[in-house]
């Protein structure tokens, strides 16, 4: 398109001063009039002269377009006052008049038409411009692009865009502030960012916020802050400010400032407007792309901790260290910590990260929770708490155990473990206030800590519970065994011995009561035999008399298979281990004598770093499995209700290994 | 045992279990064999007592006394000067306590029900060996 290019070109002569516009429209004007005489001279030799004066039109109508009505004004006049002179016949002054009105006219409208087409085009341009710097921005949002090289990008393109001296993005922050957090100028210079900026000492952020609409400024107001030195700086004059809104709230603006006090055309806050709403749309975006994330990270921690409490033994306290490392993590707080209410009204320190003094809340540290603190409040209320310490419009005092902290924030939840207040996990920041979902999203750790410990607590009982069955029973059984030997083994033990003296009494004439008695005796000794049998698979006596060394051996020497015995122990144990030692070497010997085919059986029992350690092993055929019927259940149930562990390997063809490790509690 | 050489015959003998019937039998069972029962006892303080008064040749100690170990009887006696010989009797019979006995300082093991003067001889006779 010929025009776009002419008036581009034309540009530059249309924005230099007037005389130079004028000067170059005249004399090229002038050229072209020469031009034209020389092609009219030409014709006239063969046309009439008075037609050709339209010719001049050719000079005429380039200036026009070029360099307005004015240049192609005069460049008529002398069209018109060169073809009188050097063409026209005589008395032609009539119609030259004429022509010269015509000329005029013509001039005048084509430097409309052209005008507009320029302004058209130069719109076409700018709206180009926009749009391509609209997308270009629009990329980088989709791109992920960091926020900071998004900011900058916005604030270049802006500034470049609306011909700006200065473009600053800032964003408002709780306490009345606003931080700068990009800027681009047209001069290379360094300008203060990140600087947090009274709002109240600047109009046009101030009135940004209060509107929520754009505000245009064209008398800075001068104060102390950095945006005022910067505009005395650079000497600007005009201002204008754009919300960025996002989710219905002002959360920062876009500033654009010049020196040119009438730099900014009226559609350039509509222009803005597109940006800050490809802005708002980035951020909304990037925040949610950040919840999602904090999300996804949560749920990876939850579970973390999750697994590690449904795993837990005994002991959760690997579930109090993992909770206080995740808190801190994920919920943007400085410091955690976890801890158990005593009945004395003070508080046990499980876990913590993040205090300076870290002693004072080293684990198992008591402490009274004081007034005010997010723990006391959730030991009085059973519920969530939080405190502010600054930035509220009553900013409390810190209790004198955060002294040295300077902690701004801090919130605290209940560890309910069945529906009794257990305890509580509190966070704190130092920078500000905690983030208002914090109360939640605290409680989804409260309730993993309240299940471990229902679930250690349960597993406790319920080891302790089994405990109490299997002592109960062995404590019945050795009544039993206890009964039987006072009561019926030591009657017939007498009554054989009795008989015996009798038998010794009866006179050598009566040899058949002789015979009977001493048959009657033979017939007590073999009950006895009977009974002895019965109680000791009731509950070995020597157990209880002699402790375990003396029951393995004389285990051992009852074996029907060679067994090499060490036994490297140099007291008594608790009875209850005392049994399930020798019940897992008993059980494990009749399964070898039973089923294993074997030649030999080590059987080792000692004591091994506060534990009695048991080994069981024979050379047959392996293969022994636990819940084929075997006795190796009852060994599992009897080792782990005493927190015991127990290994069984036994590979077909490979023996059969037995290892049992019971705590001790030496007696 | 100075006044107990080998060779030396036993005569005065205490026995200490907590069964009174028991005790009763046995005494006859004894006596009849020619072994005198100079004493019963049926508690450890009792028999120490007795030990210390009597100074029997020997002494019948069950194994279990009651609630009290016989076992520990054994060893205080066997820790006094110029002591008796011990013999432990039992209703269990001996492979059930042969690793009890053989830990003991005892001189041997009679299972009660083959009791008699000939069987206590015999096993102070093997102990002195």
């Amino acid at each position: 398109m010929w025009w776009r290019r002419e008036s581009s070109d034309a540009s530059g002569f249309l924005t230099g001063s007037p005389p130079r516009r004028w000067a170059g429209g005249v004399f090229i004007g002038a050229g072209l009039v020469v031009l034209v005489t020389g092609l009219v001279a030409i014709l006239n030799l063969s046309l009439p002269p008075r037609g050709l004066l339209v010719l001049y039109l050719l000079a005429v109508l380039p200036v026009a377009i070029h360099w307005g009505a004015g240049p192609a004004a005069l460049v008529s006049a002398l069209s018109v006052a060169t073809f009188v002179l050097v063409i026209a016949p005589a008395h032609s002054e009539g119609p030259a008049v004429v022509a010269f009105a015509v000329f005029l006219a013509a001039a005048f409208v084509v430097d409309e038409l052209a005008a507009g087409l320029r302004l058209s085009a130069a719109r076409s341009r700018e709206l180009a411009d926009e749009q391509s710097a609209l997308r270009r921005v629009a990329m980088l949002a989709a791109r992920e692009t960091p926020a900071t090289e998004l900011f900058e990008a916005v604030t270049r393109e802006v500034g470049l865009l609306c011909a700006a001296d200065l473009a600053r993005l800032g964003r408002y922050e709780p306490g009345g502030t606003v931080a700068g957090i990009a800027a681009w100028s047209r001069a290379p210079t360094r300008l203060p960012d990140g600087v947090r900026i009274a709002v109240g000492e600047v109009g046009v952020a101030r009135e940004v916020q209060r509107t929520g609409g754009p505000v245009r400024v064209s008398d800075v107001p001068l104060g102390n802050d950095e945006i005022a030195a910067s505009v005395r700086e650079f000497g600007l004059r005009s201002l204008i400010g754009c919300p960025i809104v996002v989710r219905g709230e002002p959360w920062g603006l876009v500033v654009v400032a010049a020196r040119n006090p009438r730099a900014f055309p009226p559609e350039t806050e509509e222009r803005l407007l597109r940006f800050t709403e490809l802005v708002a749309t980035a951020v909304t975006n990037a925040e949610a792309r950040a919840e999602l994330r904090r999300n996804a990270d949560e749920q990876a921690a939850l579970r973390r901790v999750a697994t590690l409490a449904a795993r837990g033994g005994a002991d959760p306290s690997p579930v109090f260290r993992a909770v206080a490392d995740q808190v801190v993590g994920l919920l943007g707080a400085d410091s955690t910590a976890v801890l158990r209410f005593e009945s004395d009204g003070t508080a046990t320190y499980l876990a913590s990260r993040g205090w300076r003094d870290a002693e004072r809340r080293r684990p198992g540290a008591r402490w009274r929770p004081e007034t005010p603190s997010v723990i006391e409040r959730v030991l009085r209320t059973g519920r969530s708490a939080r405190l502010d310490y600054t930035g509220v419009a009553e900013p409390l005092e810190p209790a004198p155990s955060l002294g040295g902290e300077e902690i701004t924030s801090a919130v605290a939840s209940p560890i309910v473990v069945e529906s009794r207040l257990w305890g509580s996990i509190g966070v704190a920041s130092r920078a500000g206030p905690l983030p208002p979902d914090t109360e939640d999203r605290l409680v989804a750790f409260t309730e993993i800590v309240a299940t471990a410990i229902a679930n250690t607590e349960s597993r406790a009982q319920l080891a302790a519970s089994r405990a109490r069955v299997i002592a109960a029973a062995d404590a019945t059984r050795r009544r039993l065994e206890r009964d039987l030997h006072d009561g019926a083994q030591q009657r017939l033990v007498s009554l054989a011995l009795e008989l015996r003296n009798v038998e010794a009494e009866v006179p050598d004439e009566l040899p058949g009561l002789s015979a009977d008695l001493s048959r009657l005796a033979a017939d007590v000794t073999t009950v006895l035999d009977e009974l002895r049998e019965l109680s000791r698979g009731i509950h070995p006596a020597i157990l209880s008399e002699g402790g375990l060394g003396p029951a393995l051996r004389t285990l051992a020497r009852r074996s029907p298979v060679p067994v090499e015995l060490a036994v490297r122990l140099d007291h008594r144990y608790d009875e209850a281990v005392e049994v399930a030692a020798y019940y897992v070497a008993s059980e494990a010997l009749t399964n070898t004598v039973k089923h294993a085919q074997a030649t030999y059986v080590e059987l080792v029992v000692e004591e091994r770093g506060g534990e009695l350690y048991l080994l069981v092993h024979d050379d047959g055929v392996g293969g022994a499995a636990q819940g084929r019927g075997t006795g190796l259940t009852g060994l599992y149930d009897r080792v782990e209700a005493l927190g015991g562990t127990i290994r069984v390997s036994s590979p077909a063809d490979d023996g059969t290994r037995i290892e049992v490790a019971l705590p001790l509690t030496p007696r | 045992m100075l006044w107990c050489n080998a060779g030396a015959v036993v005569r005065r003998c205490v026995i200490v279990d907590d069964n009174e019937r028991f005790l009763a039998v046995a005494r006859s069972s004894l006596e009849r064999g020619g072994l005198e029962v100079v004493g019963t006892a049926t508690t450890t303080t009792q028999a120490l007592e007795l030990i210390g008064a009597l100074r029997p040749d020997v002494v019948l100690v069950d194994i279990a006394i009651g609630t009290e170990s016989g076992l520990d009887l054994v060893h205080r006696i066997a820790a006094a000067e110029a002591g008796p010989q011990v013999v432990l009797i039992s209703t269990r019979r001996e492979e059930d306590v042969a690793e009890l006995v053989s830990a003991s300082p005892a001189a041997g093991f009679v299972w009660k029900a083959d009791l008699s003067a000939r069987a206590v001889r015999d096993v102070v006779a093997s102990g002195e060996q």
